[in-house]
This record gives C-alpha cells, sequence and structure tokens, in this order.
C-alpha cells in the first residue's frame, strides 16, 4: 500500500510566488557562498542537509521525503558508513514556500555543514536550486515540472519529466488501439505540465483528441464538464485530477454514466489517497502510466520493509526518491574517496550510467561491496533504473501499471523508450 | 435543449447547499453585524466532526454521526461568538478588528485542522441508496442530489417560520433592524446574540455536512472553498436579506454550470465573479433590497 502525495498538488497554488522566487534564488546565488568548498570536514558525520517543508501545508508530503532520506541513512550506517562516517540528516524546514527557501538554504550553507543536499519539491526548487548550484554542493531533488533545458552540474533529479509521461501515455493509447480519445487535466501548473506533451503526442500518433476540457481547480461541480467528455464520444480518457477534486469529479463522472470508460492516468494516479477518492468501483478502468520501476528493483520490497523498521509514518513511495537520491550520492562520495561535493560530484554519472563491465547493484550495501573490491558498478535503484540525461533526469522505459485499493501496483505493459523518441 | 436543463438543474442542486451555508452566514451577519470569516471553517469543522464520529475512530451509525455533528458545530459555533467575537467586538466595535478577529479565527481553525488531520483528502460515504441514479432524458440525478434540495427547501421552510412565527425569531429580526431600538424595546440582545450563534452554527453543520455529502471527499480546505463563494451569494441577493442569500445562491450556482457551456470551464468560476460584478455596478444593495443597518449597505 502507498500513499503518495501528488508532488503537482503544491505547484497551481504557487505560481506567482515562484516567479518570484526565481529572482530571489537568482539574486541568492549572485551573493551567495563562491567559496567552491561547502562541505567542509572530513571527519565526523556525512550532513546530509533535507530541504521541505516541516511546517504549513505540506507537512505530510515532507515527511514523506525526510523518511525516505532516513532509510537510506540507516542502510549506508549499516553498511559501516560512507567511507566510515555516519550519515547524519539535517531537516531543514523552508515551509516549501519558495519566499522562506533562500534564508534556509544560505543557512544551511553557511552554518550546517553539509556534504549533500537531498529536498526541494516542485515548490522551492526554483528558489533553491541556483544558490545551491552556485555554491557547488551537490543536490538531489524530486522535481516533477519541466525546468527547461537548464544544465546544473551539481543538480540531480530522480523524478522523470512531466512532459515525457504524457508522451508516455499517448503512446500507451496508440498502442491500445483507441482511435477517439479525450484529454481531461486539472488547471494545476503540474497537470499542465503533462497535458500538451499529451495532444502534441497524439497528434503525431494520429489519435483523435475529441475533447480536452479543463477541470478547474475547486470548481464547484463537474457535470457540465463531464457531460461534455461523454458527448464526444471518446474511446479512452488520459487523465490526471487533483486528489481534493477527484472525490466529486468521480461520484459525478459515474452518476453521468461514464463509469465504464477506459481512464488512462499519469503516475499521480497511482496515488492511494487518488484512489481512494476515485473509488474501488472507477479504479478498475484505470490503468497508469509510470517510468519502469519499483517492481523492476529486487530490492523493493526490502526497502519498504526497512521504512517500517525506521519511522512509524505509512509507507509512501515519494520517499523513494529521496532514498535514491542519497544512496547514489553516497556511492559516489565512496567511489571518489572524498565527501568534498566538489570531488564527488563527478562520480555520480559514473555509478548510474550503464555501461561494459558494470554490474548492476540494488542497494548501498552491494554498492559499497563491489565499489571495495574495485569493480565498476551501476545503481539501480527503488524508483527506476536512474539513467540520467544531460539535464541530469532519469529517462527510459515506462511501464503501465493497474491498482487496487491499498494493495501494490500490477505491472500490465511496457512502454520501450524508443517509441516516445519523435514523439 | 436537454443539455440546457440539464445543466441549469445541476447548478440548482449546487445551489441549494450553498444557499443552506449562505442563509446561515447572512442571518449571523444580520444579527451581529460582523462578516464572519470563520464561517467557512465552521462548514470544514462539521465535516471533521460527522468524520470522526462515523468514519474513525468512533463508526457510530451514519445518521446519528450527522445529528451530533450538527449540535456539536452549534455548540462550537456558540462558544466561539460568546467568548472570542462578542467580547472582542465590544471592545473594539470597528468593522475592520472585527474583519480581523474573524480572519484571524479562520486562520487559525484551518491551521489547527490541518495539523489535526493532516492536508490528505478524506472519504465520507453516503448511506446505502445514495448515489442509485435517476434518469429523466439528458438530467441524470442520485439521491444525494434530490435529498441536497429537499433538505434544503426543509432549511427554507424552517428558518422562514422561525424567523417569522416565533418570538425569538421576531427578536432576532428586530435586533437586525435596529439594535439599539431592540435594547430600549427590552430585549435580551445578549441572549439573542447567543441563540443567533447557536442557530448559524447548527446552519453551518447541515451545509457543511451537504456538501462533504455532494463532494463525495473533503480536506480541509472544504469550507474555504465555499465561503468564497456564498459571500459572492449573499452579496449578489443582498446583504442581510434572508432571500437574497437564498436567491444569490441559487444564482451562483446556475452560473457556475451553465457558463461551462457559454464560455468554457476555464472560465467558469471567474464568470461567476463578473457577473457578480456588473450586478453590483447596477444595484449596488443587491438582487433583495435589505433593511439591514449593515455597514456594508448604502440602503
Amino acid at each position: 500500500m502507498r500513499t503518495r502525495p501528488f508532488r503537482q498538488r503544491a505547484i497551481g497554488r504557487a505560481s506567482g510566488a515562484i516567479a518570484i522566487s526565481i529572482a530571489l534564488g537568482a539574486a541568492a546565488a549572485a551573493c551567495g557562498s563562491n567559496s567552491g568548498s561547502p562541505g567542509a570536514s572530513s571527519s565526523g558525520p556525512v550532513n546530509v542537509g533535507v530541504i521541505a517543508g516541516y511546517t504549513g501545508s505540506y507537512v505530510s508530503f515532507s515527511d514523506e521525503l525526510l523518511n525516505g532520506a532516513q532509510v537510506a541513512a540507516s542502510d549506508i550506517n549499516k553498511g559501516g558508513g560512507i567511507l566510515g562516517r555516519k550519515v547524519h540528516l539535517i531537516p531543514v524546514n523552508d515551509g516549501l514556500d519558495p519566499v522562506d527557501t533562500v534564508p534556509a538554504v544560505q543557512k544551511m550553507l553557511a552554518v550546517d555543514n553539509v556534504d549533500l543536499e537531498a529536498g526541494l519539491a516542485a515548490l522551492d526548487y526554483t528558489a533553491g536550486l541556483p544558490i545551491l548550484n552556485k555554491a557547488h554542493m551537490v543536490s538531489v531533488s524530486y522535481i516533477g515540472p519541466d525546468y527547461g533545458n537548464v544544465v546544473m552540474p551539481y543538480h540531480w533529479n530522480i523524478d522523470p519529466s512531466d512532459s515525457e509521461l504524457g508522451l508516455a501515455m499517448a503512446y500507451y493509447a496508440f498502442e491500445k488501439g483507441y482511435k477517439r480519445i479525450a484529454v481531461v487535466f486539472d488547471t494545476s501548473q503540474g497537470a499542465q505540465s503533462i497535458a500538451p506533451s499529451v495532444v502534441a503526442a497524439a497528434h503525431k500518433l494520429g489519435l483523435d483528441v475529441v475533447a480536452d476540457p479543463y477541470v478547474p481547480e475547486n470548481a464547484p461541480a463537474y457535470q457540465t464538464v463531464i457531460t461534455k467528455v461523454i458527448k464526444a464520444k471518446p474511446q479512452a480518457v488520459l487523465m490526471q485530477v487533483e486528489p481534493a477534486q477527484a472525490g466529486t469529479f468521480f461520484q459525478q463522472w459515474q452518476s453521468l454514466g461514464a463509469g465504464s470508460l477506459p481512464l488512462i492516468g499519469t503516475d499521480a494516479t497511482l496515488d492511494q489517497e487518488f484512489l481512494h477518492a476515485m473509488g474501488a468501483k472507477l479504479a478498475k478502468h484505470l490503468v497508469s502510466i509510470e517510468g519502469i520501476n519499483r517492481t523492476s528493483s529486487p530490492y523493493y520490497n526490502t526497502f519498504v520493509s526497512s521504512w517500517g523498521k525506521v519511522t512509524s509514518h505509512p509507507f509512501s513511495y515519494v520517499g523513494g526518491f529521496l532514498y535514491d537520491g542519497v544512496v547514489l550520492a553516497a556511492l559516489a562520495m565512496d567511489e571518489a574517496k572524498s565527501t568534498e561535493p566538489t570531488v564527488y560530484y563527478k562520480y555520480i554519472p559514473d555509478i548510474t550510467q550503464p555501461g561494459p563491465g558494470k554490474i548492476t547493484v540494488y542497494s548501498y550495501a552491494q554498492g559499497l561491496k563491489l565499489i571495495k573490491e574495485g569493480k565498476q558498478i551501476k545503481y539501480s535503484g527503488v524508483t527506476g533504473p536512474l539513467i540520467f540525461n544531460k539535464y541530469h533526469r532519469p529517462t527510459g522505459d515506462y511501464a503501465a501499471y493497474t491498482e487496487q485499493l491499498d494493495k501494490n501496483p500490477v505491472q500490465i505493459g511496457v512502454i520501450p523508450a524508443e517509441k516516445l523518441v519523435g514523439l | 435543449m436537454g443539455l440546457w436543463l440539464a445543466t441549469a438543474v445541476y447548478g440548482l442542486v449546487f445551489g441549494a447547499i450553498l444557499a443552506i451555508a449562505a442563509l446561515g452566514f447572512n442571518l449571523q451577519f444580520g444579527v451581529t453585524n460582523y462578516a464572519n470569516f470563520a464561517y467557512g471553517p465552521m462548514l470544514t469543522v462539521a465535516a471533521f466532526m460527522a468524520y470522526v464520529l462515523n468514519v474513525a475512530p468512533l463508526h457510530l451509525e451514519f445518521w446519528l454521526s450527522e445529528v451530533l455533528a450538527v449540535i456539536a458545530t452549534a455548540i462550537f459555533s456558540l462558544l466561539i461568538g460568546n467568548y472570542l467575537f462578542t467580547p472582542f467586538f465590544r471592545r473594539r466595535p470597528q468593522l475592520l478588528f472585527g474583519l480581523t478577529v474573524t480572519f484571524s479565527t479562520a486562520i487559525i481553525l484551518d491551521s489547527v485542522l490541518v495539523g489535526i488531520w493532516g492536508s490528505y483528502v478524506r472519504e465520507m460515504k453516503a448511506p446505502s441508496g445514495a448515489l442509485d441514479v435517476h434518469v429523466l432524458g439528458a438530467l441524470r440525478l442520485t439521491n444525494l442530489d434530490i435529498s441536497s434540495g429537499i433538505l434544503a427547501i426543509l432549511v427554507f421552510a424552517v428558518t422562514a417560520l422561525f424567523l417569522g412565527r416565533t418570538k425569538m425569531g421576531k427578536s432576532m429580526r428586530a435586533m437586525s433592524d435596529n439594535e439599539a431600538l431592540a435594547k430600549v424595546c427590552g430585549l435580551r440582545t445578549a441572549r439573542i446574540t447567543s441563540i443567533t450563534w447557536l442557530i448559524t452554527g447548527a446552519m453551518a453543520g447541515v451545509a457543511g455536512l451537504a456538501d462533504q455529502l455532494y463532494l463525495h471527499s473533503f480536506d480541509p480546505t472544504m469550507g474555504d472553498q465555499l465561503f468564497y463563494l456564498l459571500v459572492a451569494a449573499v452579496i449578489f441577493g443582498g446583504i442581510g436579506s434572508p432571500v437574497g442569500a437564498i436567491v444569490g445562491a441559487l444564482v451562483i450556482g446556475l452560473v457556475s454550470q451553465l457558463s461551462v457551456l457559454v464560455v468554457g470551464e476555464a472560465y467558469s468560476t471567474v464568470s461567476i465573479f463578473v457577473v457578480l460584478v456588473l450586478l453590483i455596478l447596477a444595484r449596488p444593495n443587491g438582487i433583495i433590497r435589505p433593511r439591514t443597518r449593515s455597514v456594508f449597505t448604502t440602503a
């Protein structure tokens, strides 16, 4: 069972703040540290700052991120630590508010003596990333929206981009033989970063997009929108609706007679919160598309079980992203024999990109053992194979999943990455 | 034509739920003369009360939970009104201070709800058969939709009888018209105010529960989302006018749905406020001319 809050949830409410935060972040980066070496000590614990919103509206989501990092720290410390040093997590609270991110990041860099930053999400990344990169601090994040073709050498995002997900959704509809599709996305910034790529890919694949209405956030009722979709007679509906709207939307969806329409959802529709809001009956008609992962990792079940030992919070797949981020940074430190960010950041591609002679590892312990034996490794995480493009975002195959309430998803098909090229 | 008619009915169903909330808000405003921004979170309080009683952790029977939740919300409203708002208003009767304290209370209530229950969406299942559908041409209504309409009519009727036929109702109207005169005439205004908090709290409870079932799922922002529409309904209908609140809410329900057909879903919420602004330009006191001493009106 998973509970994965929508990464998009926060975004739509803060688009104005993001614009401000970009300016703040850029300004702060310009004024920030240029020492080039923020991670200082070579003894004592390896400090990892975990930036999230530990107060405010996103506490649950932020706790899930922190819990993932805690499981990683536990695994690493059980394996003897990084170069013999224990991992020490330092939660850094920015409330997931970009205005608070700037001082929080600056304080973390100045005071907390961190060797790695794990955190930043859809809401606060625009403020935080420029400062971290300017300070040459390695960061690993869980950010859904595209942030443009910007290469940030010190930053790795563990989550695939939203627009690529849209291509995979359209391809899945095409592969299933649907000719007439409806594209139904809510108006949050996150959802809207997926919808255009779905429509564009659908056109390229020769699919007829018969309806593509918005689902307005906070609208009092959706019957008219739903009626418009039904009247367009789609064979399948490609969609994402926030959990807060999903209960109302799908109850009206069902009462208006659309209950049997096949639904193809984004990765966010795998969220248990969403599935509960949607209801078990409609969940049977839903196939969710996500980067191939979880079930592909032999370490996944161990990760789930470790979660329960480290924290009393319910398991959440979202924590897997920071888990992977911390583990891959730790392995890079082991490989580099240094916890200095300006040194070990160059080793992250070495342990994530596949190559001849490389041995795929799924856990920190496996990786550390092989590194000590002088072997080359390829870390494949609990969230996926983690093969990064030049913008440090994971790319690769996608998969289709079905999921029932309170159960883990079942993979029912694969969408190979090469099928998405050119869409 | 079938689609337009069906859409209008969907709008009226939502408008009926909104009208219960708007009526309570307007009644409270009429007697106390303060716009209570905490009225939105009060709807959410009712929803969480019912959730605690019916779903987790208490698992009481559905209807018992609903009744207890309404009573609890009414008492909560009375406590906040009597021990927070009224003492504050007595010391600082100015409009701005009133808005400040009710607005602050709304934020506090929202934060407490998030603090206790988190920001997650929760389900509140309607009783069995509530979602059974009746099909009339293009119109598809659930039993819940029909019940919401009937509930609203009942609330309107009881409120009208209470205000028109009972001594307390007449006293509330008198106080709403002129508090100073009501005092001179020997009416116990403090007691009337307390009962107003109690009754309007109960109405917030009923509206919150109706909205919760209508939405099928809810989170701590539920009441806030309805609040801005109910304020619009009250302004639309005429501040201080119970009939105006009902009419305003129904119009807003209609506009919210029909506008999807006219201007598209992206502008449906915006269109409510465009219509509101145009109406205020044409009729500054709303559709129904109020008889209140409201500080917002020029009547």
